[in-house]
């Protein structure tokens, strides 16, 4: 069963007792706040699908304490799985890493009915909730800790971006992004191995590593494995891309490039490979990349064969592309890089 | 064929701004891009016009100006 990412919560006889707009004096239901803090210091989001006034609502949210645990809340008289649907697409994950939770049998149907991979639980199941397999990640790494703020930054971000009136180009670069390119040390481990498990959009290979397999790597002076972490004026990203090159005499291959969906429209992948590229070209090494197409990874395909990556061989596992650019490749100005690759 | 650059140039200008270039500057050069303007490139590509890009049709010769994103538009056409 895969481990959850997103619970969303109903509000009316679920987070708080009693139904908002027929009694103004709803409380808060027992035990409910600790449970909302304890998944979110797990780095698991939360969100709510409720059917009631947004504005009533957020007051009594506010009034318990407990608004700024939610993001991309939608309250309102929509169907909840049409809800759902919005939140988890915000978000940019997978329906299957998504519970819903809600008191209403009613609701429950007619969300397992329009999204059948979404998990549904009844409110009064919620006492158990915390001692669930796949609301126990198997990560809790400083990123993970921070990870709603992270998405709150981001939803900054987002609305900054739809406000700007220049091209996208201008906006990156009012962005002030500074990103910081190291290699992978212990402390960084647990969070490369997150990185290769919740990644698989803009996942090279799809391969997932294990905390020791990283570890070997990036001892093993034939790899070198790097993490990348990212800054703007809004604040910290986290750390949100990962490389490993295999170093051979005469070659370097790439054997993996995983970076977060959550810097998806920030170039961090093409700025990547460009400065992968730059270092082949520099030391004279020819450069090849693994790439395993999956169901869900064309943007990384795309990304590959617009830097100059072209199939050199193929066969039914995966791609060895080759880089055939043969001047260096220009990076955008919109980002300061500290590279210690 | 105009029309075809026409929209194209529409599509792009969202992205980048093209004042002062030409039909056949590299915007992947220009350093501005990222994969997801590519990704979006591409399926701007298939949506409006209703054809289907095979990945390893994907290349920077092929997509990489005005020009030659158009003509390639034309040639699945």
């Amino acid at each position: 069963m895969s481990k959850k990412k997103l619970v969303i919560w109903d509000l009316d006889n679920t987070i708080w007792e009693g139904i908002l707009s027929e009694d103004d004096d709803v409380i808060l239901r027992q035990g409910i706040k600790e449970i909302i803090v304890e998944l979110d210091s797990r780095g698991i989001l939360q969100s709510i699908a409720s059917k009631n006034d947004y504005e009533e609502a957020y007051i009594k949210l506010k009034k318990f304490n407990i608004d700024q645990y939610f993001i991309y809340s939608m309250i309102n008289w929509n169907a909840k799985s049409e809800n759902i649907k919005s939140i988890v697409s915000s978000i940019n994950i997978s329906m299957d890493s998504v519970v819903f939770i809600d008191d209403q049998q009613f609701e429950l149907d007619e969300v397992e009915y329009n999204i059948p991979e979404i998990v549904c639980l009844n409110a009064n199941e919620i006492n158990h909730i915390l001692e669930r397999d796949d609301m126990n990640p198997t990560y809790r790494t400083d990123d993970s800790k921070i990870r709603r703020q992270l998405y709150q930054k981001q939803i900054i971000r987002n609305k900054a971006e739809k406000d700007f009136a220049g091209t996208k180009e201008e906006f990156l670069k009012s962005l002030q992004m500074v990103m910081k390119i190291k290699n992978v040390e212990e402390e960084d481990l647990k969070r490369a191995e997150e990185l290769t498990v919740r990644t698989h959009q803009l996942n090279s290979t799809g391969y997932t590593y294990s905390y020791d397999e990283l570890k070997k790597f990036s001892e093993n002076d034939n790899y070198d494995l790097y993490i990348v972490s990212l800054e703007d004026k809004y604040g910290y990203y986290g750390k949100i891309a990962l490389f490993l090159i295999k170093k051979e005499t005469s070659k370097y291959i790439l054997k993996l490039l995983i970076t977060s969906c959550r810097v998806m429209n920030r170039g961090i992948g093409t700025v990547l490979l460009g400065l992968i590229i730059n270092k082949a070209l520099d030391n004279n090494i020819e450069l090849y990349a693994e790439f395993i197409p999956t169901k869900v990874n064309r943007i990384m395909a795309i990304t590959y064969a617009m830097t100059g990556f072209h199939i050199d061989t193929s066969d039914d596992e995966k791609q060895i592309l080759k880089c055939i650019n043969s001047t260096r490749v220009k990076l955008p100005n919109y980002i300061s890089i500290i590279n210690e690759c | 064929m105009n029309e075809i650059k026409m929209k194209v140039e529409k599509f792009i200008g969202r992205y980048v701004n093209l004042e002062g270039l030409d039909e056949n500057t590299d915007i992947f050069k220009l350093g501005v891009v990222n994969s997801l303007f590519a990704m979006q490139l591409v399926l701007f590509v298939e949506q409006e016009f209703s054809i289907i890009v095979d990945n390893n049709d994907i290349s920077t010769d092929k997509f990489n100006n005005v020009s030659s994103i158009t003509n390639y538009i034309w040639e699945c056409m």
